[in-house]
């Protein structure tokens, strides 16, 4: 079995983020954007694949013409939800042949309403093995939402990500080290990198449904308390770095790079958490 | 373009614990002032109609509210698409 080559993304630690692909045909909003959180501190940029069921941009394509303008690591999400099986070794093949630096896979979320039907003829572990097996230099990372309300499972599913040749693993976002710790102390040392994903709430509004709907995202006690007690959305904000950057602290040890999600995929919105990890 | 949003309990719960934490009135005062800010139309048709009804609080806090709670989960759910249902989206 070939490795994929990670060299990529460097010795760490790093910072990475994602770059929404257009929904028009315009390149330079893509490049503004990724000109932007490059100068704000992201290493590797991944590009999400049509997140919502929405239609945008191909990112493989958005990705190549980042890394043709830029240079610099770059890395599109594929997901399962809208190919078949032919397709997807196409996109891995396509992948390949653009020249990117290595794929997420991703199974997707589920279509909402009247968009389409989702085609799930393989979810996020069959792309990886079939990464491997198709476009073994191509690496094929995951992404995972690790900390989850429901640990056993989950982390089961984790380790089938491994098994079938995860590269590196991007956890979901969430602000409480210790639930995150918690869980990769219970799997024991990653044989791949790992990146923690970590964002901004933009409000205790916001915050409270992320709670009760998101089942990984996980705050730190009295967070949410402060939040709600901020008088204003610049101390909401501030009070959001502080969390994040308690969460890198603690996590320093054990991830080789911290990845921002950007609020509502708003590059603009991660520019402020990239510059206070960044330090 | 999105269509207005279903709001869900979670939201309720979190916008009226907003509004009891600030005493109600200055809550209610800081969504007006956005309001006018970011969509002033809508500001002065709340206000135009509240002050030709007996209770103008009332109606201005019933609206405001309503436009918090369908702001709110707006964000929400927009906010949500980055963070998937399931484990490995």
């Amino acid at each position: 079995m070939t490795t994929p080559d990670l060299g990529f993304l460097g010795e760490g630690p790093f910072l990475s983020t994602e770059v929404l692909p257009p929904d028009n045909g315009d390149p330079g909003v893509l490049l503004e954007a990724a000109s932007a959180v490059r100068a704000a501190g992201a290493g590797p940029l991944f590009f999400p694949d049509a997140p919502g069921g929405r239609a945008r941009v191909d990112a493989t394509a958005a990705a190549a013409a980042v890394r043709g303008a830029l240079g610099g690591p770059c890395i599109p999400h594929v997901n399962t939800r809208d190919r078949n099986r032919i397709a997807l070794q196409a996109a891995l093949e396509t992948a390949s042949f653009l020249g990117v630096d290595g794929v997420k896979a991703v199974t997707g979320d589920p279509v909402p309403g009247d968009l389409g039907r989702g085609v799930y003829d393989l979810d996020s572990v069959g792309l990886v093995q079939l990464a491997g097996r198709e476009s073994p230099q191509l690496p094929a990372l995951v992404g995972h939402a690790l900390g989850h309300t429901d640990p056993g499972s989950s982390e089961d599913r984790l380790r089938a990500k491994l098994d079938a040749g995860a590269a590196a693993v991007v956890t979901t976002p969430t602000l409480d080290p210790d639930v995150l710790l918690r869980a990769l102390d219970r799997l024991g040392s990653l044989p791949v990198p790992l990146l923690v994903g970590l964002t901004l709430v933009p409000s205790a509004e916001v915050l409270d449904y992320l709670l009760a709907e998101a089942p990984a995202f996980r705050v730190p006690p009295g967070f949410r308390e402060r939040l709600h007690g901020a008088h204003t959305p610049d101390e909401a904000h501030d009070l959001g770095l502080v969390a994040a950057r308690a969460m890198a602290d603690a996590l320093s040890g054990r991830a080789m790079g911290f990845h921002v999600v950007p609020p509502f995929g708003r590059w603009q919105g991660a520019v402020p958490l990239l510059e206070a990890l960044r330090g | 373009m999105d269509r207005l949003p279903k709001v869900t309990e979670a939201v309720g719960a979190s916008v009226l614990e907003e509004l009891r934490r600030s005493g109600g009135n200055e809550y209610i005062v800081e969504i007006l002032e956005r309001l006018q800010d970011e969509n002033s139309c809508l500001a002065n048709f709340i206000t135009h109609y509240a002050l030709q009804h007996p209770d103008p609080a009332g109606v201005t806090t019933g609206a405001l509210l309503t436009y918090r709670l369908l702001e709110s989960q707006l964000d929400a759910d927009r906010m949500k698409r980055e963070f998937p249902v399931d484990d490995d989206s």
